[in-house]
């Protein structure tokens, strides 16, 4: 499995994720679980925090595998994780198409009902909607989302 | 490693409805597992389904989709879709999206069978 860590520094430097991701989605999934549980043994984050945290990278990770990366003839997906104070900072990097989804994607009108609400879009507006900052920004080849989410104190 | 996207759909039959209950975690990876569930009691002519998530530990916009789509379907059947026992994470993803004004919610799953017959 593409898997690993990268190496180096004192242990304390050491804390937080910094994975390659396999660009197959049960996999990529399955790493990131065990990712997020990893950080939020590390961080003593709660219960709702890690949840969430998973949530928002599922939701970013399974739109780079599906679409992203789809085409791309040496796809790389990175996951980041670290924590800065109280904040968490998360990062998502592939080298697909640049794409920025929070300008790109499209909205959903959460006050539609039931026959009218269309099916997509909902990935992208509960990562902007269970985070305090997203953040997208384009470099070289490479596609990189930014989140924060704030620790319970 | 451990399977963190396991799903399982047991389902019984109650007051003339059918209990799903989507257990474990439902992803990308897993979403068919559940919509198979649903279409195999529509296919069956069963309409009326609650969707106890009592053992639902987490859904992402995959899964929802996918509760969506089946609310939509089970009306077009002149059915009905019902949810019960929403976990904090899943209350909070519903009322986020407006899922908790568009699709049926209840507190527990005897309030969702009631809510299938008015007079009892």
């Amino acid at each position: 499995m593409m898997y690993y860590r990268r190496m180096g520094g004192s242990e304390r430097e050491n804390r937080g994720i910094d994975v390659l991701l396999l660009p197959e989605l049960n996999t990529a999934l399955t790493t990131l679980a065990d990712a997020v549980e990893e950080f939020a043994a590390q961080e003593s984050l709660s219960g709702a925090l890690s949840i969430n945290l998973n949530l928002v990278l599922d939701e970013l990770i399974t739109n780079s595998v599906s679409y992203a990366l789809t085409d791309v003839a040496e796809p790389v997906l990175r996951l980041r994780i670290r924590r800065d104070g109280d904040v968490v900072v998360a990062g998502v990097e592939d080298n697909g198409a640049a794409f920025d989804p929070f300008k790109e994607a499209p909205k959903p009108d959460v006050e539609q009902g039931l026959d009218e609400r269309p099916i997509g879009g909902l990935g992208v507006f509960l990562v902007m909607q269970l985070t305090e900052t997203a953040h997208y920004e384009r470099d070289g080849d490479t596609n990189r989302i930014i989140l924060h989410m704030k620790m319970e104190t | 490693m451990a399977n963190q996207s396991s799903l399982a759909v047991p389902s019984l039959e109650q007051d003339d409805a059918v209990v799903l209950c989507p257990t474990g975690r439902v992803d990308g990876t897993n979403v068919t597992i559940l919509q198979s569930a649903v279409r195999e009691r529509l296919e069956a002519g069963q309409t009326n389904l609650v969707f106890d998530l009592v053992d639902l530990n987490y859904i992402s916009s995959a899964g929802l989709r996918v509760l969506l789509m089946a609310a939509r379907d089970l009306q077009a059947q002149g059915g009905k879709a019902l949810f019960c026992n929403l976990s904090e994470q899943i209350r909070q993803v519903f009322e986020i999206t407006g899922f908790d004004k568009i699709l049926s919610v209840h507190g527990n799953r005897e309030d969702a069978l009631s809510a299938f017959d008015p007079l009892t």
